[in-house]
């Protein structure tokens, strides 16, 4: 049907990596210490490995029917009617975070570069280099995931170590932050900020098997998980709760805080690079997602002709979040707080129906 | 109307897709192979223990029907024979090459008349055509290219063996083509033929044509003695260690200079013609055995399948045989080094090598390939490694200098340090221009240097580099044209692009220097980083010959450490993953037996 | 289908060229603000005093200057006295040609008395809130008029006022009589539970205490730390000098310490790094000993609590080299050796428990031990609840100083210098 290529699991890795754990750049790690103190980075452990759980019905259903995506999932077990709609929502789930991280990206970005960039401007740039990226299709996105992998992996890395002398390990107490009754129920909650990791189900086809999908989902998670758990942590380490929760972007205000002699001092604007660049990639396959769901509840064989028209949807509905005025990260994080229903919950029923109907490739066992 | 159309071009959707572009897939045997999924997740790779199990073949089963058999080869136009018709009744003489067909009689004087005919005897010079008698009795003539054959070789071992009459006792019978083809002429390569076709292209390569009284068959008697450059230095691919050989104009010479340094029964020379009308060869050459045979397929079928009138060597047929002819990147890697062939060749390339430039053409190759000099092998690891750094860092700084220059200097101040762009800010106190326009005015200059610094004879060339540039950016800044810093960032951005081991990806870098000038200048780091994303992203679509462009890193294959770090010789044991060689091995478990480990092997 | 691609990156580079630009800034149309001084205003709240670079000095391309450039006229300062610090930002830019960036802002200086009035909270936030500001930007209390100390800011050694200001910040590693504070310690510790903020003391000395006349000196030994900022007998050149520490209660200045007041500060911070001590000598009082003195690790602070008071144990490692021995006794070696450990460590320990006492009288803890005592509280309510800073008032601390003389410098030891006219 649609030609997406072939590529490994490190390919795919990365990709979940990406799509996931670029929230650490922008707002999230200050509204995490909002709900629960200086504890976000063993809060964002519970919901990793709650996603893990819900990953594991994710992978179940694939395994059900190997070489399919979940579109076709749906329709195969829930029946044509109901299996639109659940493709449907997760469609839109999908839109929604691309249209989300889009618009914190290019909010966060107004505040601490260019003040005075329309924002239009920095979006539409942003969607016009996404469109091309889809249009170049899945391999090409997968490839250049793992090419810039190692640049990306290096700068996150310096810029964590060279915080080194900002961090205050007096800064993690009082341990339990604003309650463990509270870190437990956000660290359920907030298992919606890996959400992202559905899109191995879209993708799965491309992935040379179920065994692929398992290695590829059970990696990225643990991978970003412990990507945003260090983030978090380094964070904590760099400013105490009560002005960690005030700030803005923390991780661009951690490089900002980097001051080594009279050179290295002043090195944001170089991560500003990685920032971009996990950006692009998450936004690239979260959108490349959304169009091939779409692609596939309309049964439409090739993404390119939709792909301009998805575009300039992506683009108003993010210049549409933002032009709503202060606060639009804000209102992206309560959105958030009920993204774990369609990546996790829809996967679940699917498989639950298709056990019942008795669809798809039986387990070995 | 264009607007609109261009318009309608940029919203509308037209298909079909590429979906029938030449991949190279991996074998069947590979995709399920359960030990390459732990091995993707970083474990050593495992060297396959014989070569038995990777020889079975090719297995498309993934691709698609369609796409093999729109791979079948495409006849070629009859344009020759179309050119003729066409031209049949002007009476201007025929200068395309007219393939008439056809066997040669065994009238000379109906053979004669057809050959001047040919060969546009009265009005081209060159042609000669020189009557004889055999031992005194039969008549025959010669017929050759003037400045294509060696005299010597016509005059002492044609002409005076044929005109001595003691060599033929009874010359009635004895004047064959055969009695002289065994008995008279001492000359290794004669062949008897007998179609026009091959005769005329064999007497336009510089063959002698011995043409017989009676003889159904000519005698084409290997004579060329063109003038050829003897083998030189390489000129732009010079090396500190390694051979100092390069390639010359002469097809036949070329290869027997790779050759000499593959001396293996399975290294395969196979002749291609190219060019309608100037009637050029190019030589394809592989290792049976290593290359993976889908692509000397695909190699020969895109060869074959060119329709052009006049091809001079390799830069214009890699223009016609490449991927993607619209991308800035080259994917075929050029090389005039006989060494450099030959150890690609062992990697498992094919070679394609034009008469008339003193080129090899690679394929398939991949960007890191073209970021690799000879020298890297045969220097020592460590040195290889940090040759290739500095390269690599060369190339960064050729890329991206002056667009992070300027977008440092209008949106990034904060990361220049405070001295510094203070400095900056008093050295372009007098100066009039922006920032952008300043820069441009740099790069083009330097540019225009480098340009001018070919086209001027040698003498002056070398020097004119080095003053121009010194005593152009001396005064520019003198007369407050540009501030001092700048000088530097356009200095060290053309020495970038100097070290630069492959000229095509030089310029092409040189190109994108520019995209990233706007870019740095429209919107600063947040431009840039686009321009890296949506070049990275094309780079990244790119195949050569079916190879990704940026593999082994994406997409990861099983690789030696050789690609931006170069390890120690002796770990090299595989061959690269993305050709998909045959073969995949290229030494034992342990390179280095002489090493006693007495523990199996001192890998790992 | 590359052809539409092509098109596209066409227009996106049009695009680019005709709507892009928006941040760019050229290099020359701006001019960066080096030091911002703060004091009361009179015409308004606040008097903002913003120090320039004159852009005057050598321009790189021509080549007429002889002497090096950037005499002292390099640089330049203006005062404004405006509501807000940006209301003034944008008067002063009235008059300056170019226009005022922050990015490159080294240092904000406040005057005492608007410290004093407990004004910095107000100040500090817009300040913290801006983009060009920096959090890594230094903050300083200025004993006087900030605006005279911006006048007198310059760089006395080289040419360049920054790099003056970067290397003198780093003094306070070298000798401790005042620290480092930056404006997002400042605004963390503002706002914290935890613990009160410190602000490093900068002063314009008029060279007052510098008697140039006057009967010698011959009183016994005295401390070099015990003098305030400003008030250093010195003479010559540089006006300016950092030294000593101010303490908060929260967003107002309360104490002032000299400088040694605050070299115990700050090794009880764990920020002390290096310094020269001046102590007697056990055995003869009139003479003195110098200590080179660096920490031997970080302070160890152990917790307890009794009653909701904290019992605070503090041990304070120190090492050091012996710089000089005037008296010449054989102090390199142990019962003499130990003797000067003991005695330093005591001198130590007096003026650490003198530092403490008073800012427990003071009920400020702006020794980092709230820090510490964060750890016996599981979740951030209780700790709240806790109210350290005005706990901190009862807590029992007991300080321990311990030093190790590790060198004694290129001298193993000193014999005695024979008294010549006694032997004729």
């Amino acid at each position: 049907m649609i030609k997406e290529g072939k590529f490994g699991v490190q390919e795919a890795v990365w990709l979940v990596v990406f799509a996931i754990s670029t929230k650490v750049f922008y707002t999230s790690p200050a509204r995490v210490v909002d709900l629960v103190g200086n504890t976000g980075w063993y809060m964002t452990l519970i919901s990793m490995s709650v996603a893990i759980l819900g990953f594991t019905f994710i992978y179940l259903l694939l395994k059900r029917f190997p070489g399919q995506d979940i579109a076709s999932i749906f329709a195969d077990t829930l029946g044509g009617p109901l299996g639109f709609v659940f493709s449907a929502i997760l469609a839109l789930y999908l839109l929604l975070l691309a249209t989300n991280t889009i618009s914190e990206f290019a909010e966060v970005i107004k505040v601490y570069v260019f003040p005075l960039t329309p924002s239009s401007l920095i979006i539409g740039i942003f969607v016009v280099g996404v469109l091309i990226m889809c249009i170049l299709g899945l391999e090409t996105q997968a490839r250049f995931a793992k090419l810039s992998a190692y640049t990306i992996l290096f700068g996150f890395i310096l810029i964590l170590a060279l915080g080194i002398e900002n961090y205050d390990v007096n800064r993690l107490f009082p341990i339990l932050g604003y309650g463990a009754d509270k870190v437990l129920r956000h660290g359920l909650i907030r298992s919606s900020a890996y959400g992202e990791i559905i899109i191995l189900a879209v993708i799965a086809p491309s992935l040379q098997g179920t065994a692929f999908v398992k290695k590829a989902g059970y990696t990225g998670l643990i991978l970003s998980g412990f990507f945003i758990s260090i983030s978090a942590l380094a964070f904590a380490l760099s400013f105490p709760y009560y002005t960690a929760q005030e700030i803005t972007a923390p991780m661009y205000e951690m490089a900002e805080l980097i001051n080594y002699g009279r050179f290295i001092q002043r090195v944001e604007p170089i991560f500003l690079f990685i920032w971009f660049f996990s950006s692009f990639t998450s936004i690239s396959i979260l959108f490349y997602c959304f169009i091939s769901t779409y692609c596939r509840i309309f049964k439409i064989r090739d993404i390119r002709p939709i792909a301009l028209g998805a575009a300039i949807i992506l683009f108003t509905s993010s210049l549409f979040q933002i032009d709503l005025g202060v606060g639009a990260a804000q209102r992206i994080q309560n959105i958030r707080q009920y993204g774990w229903i369609p990546p996790f919950i829809l996967p679940f029923i699917a498989l639950v129906v298709g056990v019942l109907r008795k669809r798809g490739v039986k387990s070995h066992e | 109307m264009g607007l609109f159309s261009l318009i309608k071009n940029l919203v509308t959707y037209k298909g079909p897709p590429m979906g029938n572009q030449f991949e190279l897939l991996e074998d069947a045997s590979e995709k399920g192979d359960p030990a390459q999924i732990s091995k993707d997740k970083g474990n050593p790779p495992q060297t396959p223990q014989s070569e038995m199990g990777k020889n079975n073949g090719k297995d498309d089963t993934h691709n698609s029907p369609e796409s093999k058999e729109s791979r079948g080869k495409k006849v070629p136009l009859r344009v020759d024979e179309w050119n003729m018709e066409r031209k049949q009744d002007s009476a201007a003489p025929d200068i395309a090459n007219s393939r008439e067909g056809g066997s040669i009689s065994d009238n000379l004087e109906q053979n004669r008349l057809r050959i001047m005919r040919e060969l546009n005897i009265p009005t081209n010079v060159d042609a000669m055509i020189r009557d004889l008698r055999i031992g005194k009795s039969t008549k025959a003539f010669i017929a050759y290219i003037e400045g294509m054959v060696d005299r010597t070789t016509i005059n002492d071992f044609i002409l005076r063996p044929l005109m001595t009459v003691k060599h033929f006792n009874s010359p009635l019978e004895e004047c064959s083509a055969n009695y002289i083809l065994e008995n008279i002429l001492s000359i290794d390569d004669v062949t008897k033929a007998s179609d026009y076709t091959q005769i005329i292209s064999q007497i336009l390569e510089g063959l002698t044509a011995l043409f017989i009284e009676g003889s159904d068959s000519c005698l084409l008697i290997e004579s060329r003695g063109f003038e050829k450059r003897s083998v030189d230095q390489p000129v732009t691919e010079s090396v500190i260690s390694g051979p100092h050989e390069a390639f010359i104009e002469d097809l036949q010479t070329n290869l027997s200079l790779v050759r000499k340094i593959i001396k293996n029964k399975n290294l395969i020379t196979e002749i291609l013609p190219i060019g309608k009308t100037n009637n050029s060869r190019c030589g394809i050459m592989y290792i049976g055995g290593i290359v993976n045979t889908s692509i000397v397929d695909e190699v020969k079928r895109r060869i074959q399948s060119i329709d052009i009138d006049f091809i001079l060597g390799d830069g214009m047929l890699s223009q016609l045989i490449e991927d993607h002819p619209l991308a800035l990147f080259p994917q075929i890697l050029r090389t005039e080094r006989p060494d450099r062939t030959a150890s690609f060749l062992v990697e498992g390339k094919v070679i394609i090598i034009c008469d008339g430039t003193p080129h090899a053409s690679i394929v398939p190759v991949t960007f890191f390939h073209m970021m690799q000099t000879s020298e890297d092998s045969f220097l020592r690891w460590q040195f290889g490694t940090f040759l290739r750094l500095i390269r690599f860092m060369g190339m960064g700084l050729a890329m991206l200098l002056p667009g992070f220059y300027l977008a440092l200097t209008l949106f990034h101040h904060e990361m220049i340090p405070t001295e510094l762009i203070l400095a900056i800010e008093k050295s372009r106190e007098n100066v009039p221009f922006p920032a952008i326009l300043e820069i441009l005015l740099m790069e083009f200059s330097f540019e225009l240097i480098r340009e001018a610094g070919i086209r001027v004879p040698d003498v002056i060339g070398q020097t004119l580099g080095i003053i121009g540039a010194l005593i152009l950016g001396q005064s520019a800044v003198a007369a407050n044209l540009v501030s001092p810093i700048l000088v530097i960032i356009v200095a060290i951005t053309g020495l970038g692009s100097f070290s630069m081991p492959n000229h095509d990806l030089a310029i092409a870098i040189r190109i994108i220097k520019f995209v990233f000038i706007a870019l740095g200048a429209a919107i600063g780091f947040y431009g840039i980083a686009m321009g890296i994303f949506v070049i990275g992203g094309f780079a990244c679509n790119m195949k050569s010959f079916g190879v990704p462009y940026f593999s082994p890193v994406a997409p990861r294959t099983r690789i030696n450490l050789d690609v931006i770090f170069k390890g120690p010789l002796w770990k090299q044991t595989l061959r690269p993953d993305p050709s998909n060689t045959l073969n995949r091995t290229r030494s034992g478990d342990v390179v280095r037996e002489w090493i006693d480990t007495g523990e199996g092997g001192e890998q790992e | 289908m590359n052809k539409p691609l092509t098109l596209i990156i066409m227009t996106l580079a049009i695009t680019f060229l005709l709507t892009g630009c928006y941040d760019a800034h050229e290099i020359d149309d701006i001019t960066h603000v080096l030091a911002i001084g703060i004091d009361r205003g009179v015409s308004d709240k606040w008097r903002l005093s913003l120090q320039f670079s004159t852009m005057k000095g050598e321009s790189g391309g021509s080549e007429e200057e002889g002497n090096g450039g950037g005499s002292q006229g390099d640089y330049t300062y203006m005062t404004v006295d405006a509501p807000s610090f940006f209301a003034g930002v944008d008067m002063l830019n009235s008059s300056i040609p170019r226009e005022l960036f922050f990015s490159h802002t080294e240092l904000v200086a406040v005057s005492e008395d608007l410290a004093r009035e407990g004004l910095m909270g107000e100040f500090i936030s817009p300040l913290t809130r801006y983009t060009q500001i920096r959090g890594s930007t230094r903050l300083m209390v200025i004993k006087g008029s900030a605006q005279d100390f911006i006048k007198e800011n310059e760089p006395y050694i080289g040419t360049t006022l920054s790099k003056a200001m970067e290397t003198s910040a780093k003094e306070s590693m070298n000798i401790g009589y005042f620290g480092h504070t930056t404006l997002s310690d400042f605004y963390n510790d503002l706002k914290s539970t935890y613990r009160q903020p410190i602000i490093s003391i900068g002063a314009v000395n008029e060279f007052k205490n510098f008697k140039e006349d006057g009967p010698k000196w011959d009183g016994g030994f005295e401390d070099e730390g015990k003098y305030l900022a400003g008030e250093l007998p010195r003479y010559g050149q540089k006006k300016i000098e950092y030294w000593g520490t101010a303490l908060f209660n929260g967003k107002k200045m309360i104490a002032e310490l000299n400088g040694s007041d605050t070299r115990a500060l700050l090794m009880v911070r764990g920020d002390f790094q290096r310094g020269f001590f001046t102590m007697q000598d056990p055995k003869v009082p009139d003479l003195i000993i110098p200590l080179d003195i660096r920490p031997d690790g970080a302070p160890e602070v152990k917790m307890g609590f009794q009653d909701d008071v904290p019992n605070i144990d503090l041990t304070v490692p120190l090492k050091g080299d012996i710089l000089a021995i005037q008296s010449t006794l054989h102090y390199e070696e142990d019962p003499l050796l130990s003797l000067l450990e003991r005695t330093f460590e005591r001198k130590i320990k007096d003026e650490i428990d003198k530092l403490i006492n008073r800012c427990k009288g003071m009920g400020i803890d702006v020794f980092q031990f709230g820090d510490i005592s964060a750890r016996y509280f599981a979740t951030i309510p209780e700790w709240e609840e806790y109210n350290w800073n005005n706990k901190f008032k009862d807590a029992k601390v007991t300080t321990q100083v311990k030093l190790v003389i590790k060198r004694a410098g290129t001298r193993t030891k000193s014999s005695p210098i024979p008294n010549r006219r006694e032997g004729e």
